[in-house]
Order: C-alpha cells, then structure tokens, then sequence
C-alpha cells in the first residue's frame, strides 16, 4: 500500500503509475527467509541464479574478511600509483627495444613491432585479458599526473584502483 | 521481528569490538541495503556484487563516520554511488560487446526467474531502466523505498528542491513511457 503523501504527490501526474503501485516486483528463492536459521554453510542454493539460503547469515563474515584481505592493495598512494603507471609505460618501450634487438634480423622484427597492437602489449604487459581499451583510455582521461591526492574524489580513486589492481602489477615483476 | 538499535548503540558496539559491532550494523541494513541495490541494479548476482562492495567501504570508513548524519542515510549514499558505478561500468562493458540485446537488463530480466512482477510492473521495470541512473535513483528512493526529502537530500547529496523537480520530472517520463505502451 502506498502511503498517502507518496500518492498525493503524483495521482495528478501519474494516474496510470498510480495504477501500477509500488510494490516490489522482484523476489528471492522461496526458502531464502525460512531458511535464515539454517546453520552456516547450509546452502538450498539449486541454481546458479539463486541465492544461498544463508546469504544474509554469512554476509557479515565474508565482508569483513574481503575488507580486510583488501586493506593492502588500497593503502598503497596516488604517487605510488604515478610511478607504478610510469614504470609500466617504460616497461613497454624496454620490452619492445629488447624484442627487437635479440634478433638477428632486425628489419624483420621492426616489422613485427609495428604490427603490435598497443592493447595487445598492454595485455602482454599486465597479463588481463578484460582490460579494455576503452577503460585504459578512460584511465588517461582522468589525468592522473596533473592531480594532487586530495583532488580525488572517491569514484575516480575507485576507478583507478580497481582498472589497475596490484594483481596485475604483480604480473610484471 | 528485529530489535533496531540506535546510531549511537551501533557505534559504540563497534568502538567496543569492530567486527561485532559490524555485524551487528549489517544485520540492521543488510535487508534494505539490499532492496535498494537490487532496484538500482535489477539483477540479483550483480546486487549481491554491489552488495558486498557496498558493506567493504561501510567497514573501512566507519571510523571516519560523521555522528551528525544518520547511518542508514550514509549508507544509502554508499549503496547509490556504488549502484550507479556499476551501472556505468556495465554499459560501458555492453557497448563493446558484439550481442547488445542480449546483455541488456531488460533483455536478462524478462527471463529472470526472480521477478515475480504482471505485465504492467514490467513495463514499469522498463520504463525505469530508461532513466539516467540518478534520475533512476531519486525516483526509487521516493517511490519505493519511500524516504522523505530530507533523507534523500543527505543520501544523493542535491538540494530538496532539485529533488523534487528531479522526481517530478521522472515521474512524467515514466507515465509517458507507460501510456506508449
């Protein structure tokens, strides 16, 4: 039942939404609520569209444990991060020259370099498949080396860290 | 039914013991956090990812947490702010994928098994996917969660009056959409 200050806001407006009310269309799997006293670990889960039955239960644990398991990759500063992305871009270069001279035929790899699309080195690089060009773009938009660390906002922290994880940075070493 | 604590009861059981003050804090906003993300985000594996980044943050910054807000309006700001990143990232994802219609949510929720809604509360799903997502979150937050102005002012961060107006205006969209159909 929609209450009345909800419905007088828009009944004039709105009739047909009115109509339609504001009851929540969307439901979870039948045993999820009565099975809230299950022990933990107990899971009615049958497909994976479905929630586990102890979802709620374990939700508390398993969000401290990722909050804490998390902690070191998000200390880590906005300079440390400037350098890390400076490091990758020489990283790049120094790969490419060394590619190009181990071999004897050096007019043959020259070629081969040019042929290398910089997504695909991006890739080789940091070893993510689902990094995509289009975010590595957006990365660079966000001007990252003309910002101070308090001029971030949570989202664009957020952004960056999360395009480019400690995982991946690990991948180069 | 469950016994609802107060802001400063929640805080001092974290001040007390964190992860069981925290606990106890989920269990208090888990259910609505939940709802509100899942409308936001309309599926429920990507609500329970939402979800989960949603409640990491409230843990890490409960610390930082300014006593003259409400949690549950500083959570809700949480929950929305990660609700419409995702969202962003999602599309951003779908335009780069070869098959759009089939990673749209419209397309995932007319099969989903969890949406129990008739012909017209789909049409009303559809119509508030059409939204931009804070227009989409201003509407929920009114018409579904049915928070007052003033909270939804603390949780969106926007003036009353642009709520209003933001509101208003979605709801005429919204009603447009539905007489179309």
């Amino acid at each position: 039942m929609m209450k009345k200050e909800i419905l007088e806001e828009i009944e004039n407006i709105a009739p047909n939404l009115v109509k339609i009310g504001n009851r929540n269309p969307f439901t979870l799997p039948e045993q999820y609520f009565e099975n809230l006293e299950l022990e933990e670990g107990v899971s009615v889960k049958s497909d994976m569209q479905k929630m586990p039955a102890d979802y709620f239960i374990n939700l508390s644990d398993e969000i401290i444990g990722m909050a804490k398991s998390k902690s070191t990759s998000r200390l880590i500063s906005i300079n440390a991060k400037r350098w890390l992305a400076a490091a990758s871009v020489a990283l790049l270069f120094v790969a490419s020259y060394s590619l190009m001279n181990s071999s004897e035929n050096i007019d043959e790899n020259i070629s081969f370099a040019q042929d290398i699309e910089l997504e695909e080195a991006f890739d080789y690089l940091t070893g993510q498949d689902e990094i995509y060009m289009s975010e590595v773009l957006a990365f660079g938009q966000l001007d990252i080396f003309e910002k101070g660390d308090e001029e971030f906002n949570d989202m664009e922290l957020d952004f960056i860290l999360d395009e480019v994880s400690l995982d991946d940075l690990d991948d180069l070493q | 039914m469950k016994a609802l604590l107060t802001d400063k009861q929640i805080l001092e059981l974290i001040q007390l013991n964190k992860d069981g003050g925290f606990r106890s804090l989920m269990h208090q906003f888990q259910e609505p956090i939940y709802w509100h993300i899942r409308r936001m985000v309309t599926l429920h594996d990507d609500a329970d990812d939402v979800v989960q980044n949603t409640f990491i943050k409230v843990y890490k910054n409960i610390d930082k947490f300014n006593r003259d807000s409400k949690i549950y309006t500083w959570i809700f700001r949480i929950a929305t702010n990660e609700s419409i990143t995702f969202l962003k990232r999602k599309k951003r994802k779908r335009t780069e994928s070869i098959d759009e219609k089939e990673g749209s949510i419209e397309y995932s929720l007319r099969s989903d098994p969890f949406f129990d809604g008739n012909a017209a509360e789909l049409v009303l799903q559809k119509a508030i996917l059409s939204l931009p997502e804070k227009q989409k979150a201003v509407f929920n937050l009114r018409y579904y969660d049915e928070m007052n102005y003033k909270d939804m002012s603390e949780v969106l961060g926007t003036s009353v009056g642009a709520l209003k107006a933001s509101y208003h205006h979605a709801v005429k969209k919204i009603e447009s959409y539905i007489k179309g159909q």
